[in-house]
């Protein structure tokens, strides 16, 4: 009887300090996040108006906010495949441990160290000012792209910059998953005659398959969530042709002080980021019934 | 077969030097006049200007700012760790439905994206007090964020055997004390994944400083490259790039030492993630 009364003591004192922090600063304002997506509050005012649905209503004729989706689902896909392209490439390169390729793989991690609002002016000098330099001075076509200004290049620009910050995380994780495969299979392969690319297409790659599923995942959501690179990278520009639902919310809440209509946008982006990561769940869960 | 392994040397070295350049090419820019930048971005400096950095350093309170963002992490990560530890554990050792809920419930945050919670938050932490104040991002870091670590101490609780917290308990030790005495020194490989990885996610973070953070004296090294960003970008190109050089050192440094630590926790991370 004690030792039951102990384990409950136990269980909620062990928990108490993570889950009241966890209330206040999670669960209750995801709950007034809700609770604001039915009003106009403007965010000063101390009275404001339950509006029911018309917040939502009104999103669906916001043509900036569905042309923030169209940018961040472009972007998201064409990130997600480029990335995992260029990473399992260099994991493939890089997945022998020696000092050469210790080294390559720390160049090519470093970037992620870096905060996303340095690099976002970093690249902003490279591809405007230094870019215009160099046209002036070589008169090569590559640099008479205006990579920031253009409304038909930007969403390449960014997908460029964040490959360049983030390839090396992913060739992490590929790297882990190749790493991990057993060394005897790899040899039964090679006896049978298979090498090179053929080594890597028929028996790396299926076997580091779950890395590679939880890779792609993880780029597709942070992608989806691309925020604080576009602030100092193209601040949404040209217009709005860059701008993302994230950054788009951010600036009805911040920049027009529409609390309760940026609210309503936001729990709409999250029941897309909930229903991708749903989608997600049940691929994971179909794959382990799969392999039992 | 020796010339091929040449070649392919030099195909890699010149690759990372391709890519490493962008950082080399803002070093070296941050060095020349705001004139120079803009008549010759090519090339470099005529005349070393220090003197950027020294007005960068002179124009901002960068040495509060490092070190009020230094305690900010410090504490945060100790929070972290102390906080989440504690829960993962238990959920992990107390059967029932009880922890399973708890666990769901804490999940939750995993996937809910920060716009949710942005505007609400500048609520919360004004009815507490908190906002303007940058130590009150610790407690809201601890809160917000520290759902990836409950469950990576609560997957790693799962292969530490039982059998020395039972004869602990048999000699007389037990609940918080046997937990910080016993158990957690044997966590400490996870508690190593959490530190790097929540150290650097927070040296980062602009997101909840931009929000709950309004006067510019009052920052963190990460928002501060915002707010220099939005004074210096059509004006002083020369000090901004100065700035982002002299606030990518210390985390540069960081990672520099901490490499090896940092790849084996994103590694972790991602597959119990």
């Amino acid at each position: 009887m004690l030792n039951s009364d102990n384990k409950r003591w136990n269980l909620f004192l062990f928990s108490a300090p993570f889950l009241i922090l966890y209330f206040l600063y999670f669960l209750t304002p995801m709950v007034m996040g809700l609770w604001y997506s039915f009003t106009d509050w403007n965010g000063m005012d101390t009275n404001y108006a339950v509006v029911g649905l018309d917040n939502f209503l009104r999103c669906l004729r916001d043509e900036r906010f569905f042309q923030s989706f169209g940018f961040t689902f472009r972007y998201a896909f064409l990130y997600t495949v480029t990335v995992n392209c260029v990473s399992l490439g260099l994991a493939a390169g890089l997945s022998k441990d020696n000092r050469r390729n210790r080294l390559l793989r720390g160049v090519f991690f470093a970037p992620n160290v870096l905060n996303l609002a340095t690099i976002g002016f970093m690249w902003q000098f490279i591809l405007g000012t230094l870019n215009i330099g160099l046209y002036k001075k070589t008169g090569w076509g590559i640099f008479g792209i205006s990579w920031l200004n253009d409304k038909n290049v930007v969403l390449y620009t960014v997908t460029l910059v964040r490959i360049w910050v983030s390839a090396g995380y992913n060739m992490i994780i590929y790297i882990a998953g190749i790493q991990g495969i057993d060394s005897a299979v790899r040899e039964a392969a090679v006896m049978d005659g298979a090498w090179g690319m053929s080594l890597f297409r028929y028996v790396t790659l299926p076997l580091i398959m779950p890395a590679l599923t939880s890779g792609i995942f993880l780029s597709l959501i942070n992608s989806l969530k691309i925020f604080p690179l576009l602030m100092t990278l193209t601040q949404g520009g040209p217009g709005y042709y860059s701008e993302s639902v994230s950054l788009n919310i951010y600036r009805e809440a911040f920049e027009t002080y529409r609390f309760g209509y940026a609210s309503a946008k936001a729990v709409l982006f999250t029941l897309v980021i909930l229903a991708i990561t749903g989608i997600q769940l049940g691929l994971f869960k179909k794959k382990e019934d799969a392999a039992l | 077969m020796r010339w091929k392994k040449w070649i392919a040397d030099a195909c890699w070295a010149g690759g990372a030097l391709i890519f490493i350049s962008p950082l080399a090419i803002v070093v070296i820019n941050s060095f020349k006049t705001f004139q120079e930048i803009l008549m010759e971005p090519v090339g470099f400096p005529k005349v070393i200007q220090w003197k950027n950095y020294i007005e960068v350093y002179q124009i901002t309170n960068l040495l509060v700012v490092l070190f009020n963002t230094v305690i900010i992490i410090l504490a945060s990560v100790a929070g972290v760790v102390v906080t989440s530890s504690m829960i993962g554990y238990i959920l992990s050792r107390t059967r029932g439905k009880l922890p399973a809920a708890i666990l769901m419930l804490i999940l939750i945050s995993m996937m809910v994206p920060f716009q949710m919670i942005m505007i609400p938050m500048v609520k919360v932490t004004q009815i507490l007090g908190m906002r303007d104040n940058a130590f009150a991002l610790i407690p809201v870091y601890m809160g917000m964020s520290g759902a990836m670590a409950v469950l990576l101490y609560h997957g790693f609780t799962k292969g530490v055997p039982v059998e020395l917290e039972e004869s602990a308990r048999m000699d007389g030790c037990c609940g918080m004390n046997l937990y910080w005495r016993i158990v957690f020194p044997l966590l400490k490989p996870v508690t190593t994944t959490v530190i790097v990885l929540y150290a650097l996610q927070f040296w980062n973070d602009i997101t909840l400083p931009l929000v709950l953070l309004t006067h510019k004296e009052n920052t963190t090294i990460a928002l501060s490259q915002l707010i220099f960003y939005r004074e210096l970008v059509s004006s002083r190109w020369n000090l901004l790039l100065a700035a982002g050089v002299l606030s990518s050192i210390p985390i540069l440094a960081f990672y520099f030492v901490m490499q090896k630590k940092i790849m084996a926790g994103v590694m972790e991370g991602a597959v119990k993630g």
